[in-house]
């Protein structure tokens, strides 16, 4: 299946991706970029990330703020991505809700050194959005 | 300078932080005090890599915290940590110090950025592993896997070497 055609889970290639980050180790304020570990999956081998389509920055914002509230974490940033960057990388987003708008990074190989090649090339096409602080 | 305007880290060695972190409070402590008996060692290292520990001492407290990421990831590995020191101590001077974070694994990641698409990075196990990858270009990548045994590879001093020039 080609990347325009979109996938069999009807997100279709442009559509956009938000990986929110709690961890202040996940990102370069210095740099402005997102860190691959951020993309790292965690130990069911998914990515967990929210389909933004048609939201707002309060709207996309909101979604990570809940999160953040119920886990009393700190929302620092978030990496977004395209689902066509992570077909790119050889991996595939999957809806998993709920929550609505959840999905998940899946088909990661098992070796760990080639998880984080493929987090790098996540993190290259994400573009890091810092939360401004109110 | 108020209290109030003092940023919430500012060096490993100046207090003695206590967060109630149940089981890894003593590790915490440890790790605290193996810190303080280090400083001054550590003023003979240089800038960087006295700014690389500060962040690695960071970053672990940060990954004490049950839930530190948001995703359940595992708490920061102590045996990684003490490795991740080893290996920034062992690395030589005329080349840069690392980023530091850490995996949803709970190993100490540190990382190389060269500019936008650029990036070599390690993670270091608990068992003396170190898995790096390292993009190049778009189409140079490599990953794989070496033996820490407390000196870097000559395979990942080669493979930053490959990154930074």
């Amino acid at each position: 299946m080609s990347a325009e055609k979109g996938t069999d889970t009807g997100i279709l290639p442009g559509d956009p991706l938000a990986r929110f980050i709690y961890s202040s180790s996940h990102f370069s304020r210095e740099n402005k970029r997102v860190k691959h570990n951020a993309f790292m999956p965690a130990a069911d081998n998914k990515t967990s990330v929210y389909r933004t389509k048609e939201l707002n920055e309060a709207g996309t914002w909101n979604i990570g703020g809940e999160v953040a509230q119920a886990r009393k974490q700190t929302l620092h940033a978030r990496g977004d991505i395209v689902a066509t960057d992570v077909s790119k990388a050889g991996l595939r987003v999957v809806p998993s809700e709920p929550p609505p708008r959840h999905a998940n990074i899946e088909d990661w190989p098992t070796e760990k050194s080639a998880q984080k090649l493929k987090a790098i090339d996540l993190a290259d096409a994400a573009k890091l959005v810092i939360k401004a602080t109110p | 300078m108020s209290a109030n305007s003092l940023p919430e880290f500012t060096s490993p060695y100046e207090s003695s932080p206590s967060f109630g972190l149940g089981d890894e409070a003593g590790r915490v402590e440890f790790v605290f005090t193996e810190m303080q008996k280090h400083a001054l060692a550590s003023l003979s290292l240089g800038k960087a890599k006295q700014y690389a520990l500060d962040s690695l001492y960071a970053t672990f407290f940060e990954g004490c915290q049950a839930g530190w990421d948001g995703y359940e990831s595992s708490t920061a590995c102590y045996e990684s940590y003490t490795r991740a020191k080893r290996f920034i101590e062992a690395l030589p001077a005329n080349f840069p110090a690392p980023e530091v974070a850490l995996d949803p694994d709970g190993e100490v990641s540190l990382e190389w950025y060269a500019g936008p698409g650029r990036v070599f990075a390690i993670s270091i196990g608990p068992n003396d592993e170190l898995t790096y990858a390292g993009k190049f270009s778009p189409t140079r990548k490599t990953h794989g896997t070496e033996p820490f045994t407390g000196q870097v590879p000559k395979v990942i001093l080669d493979h930053l070497r490959r990154l930074l020039t």
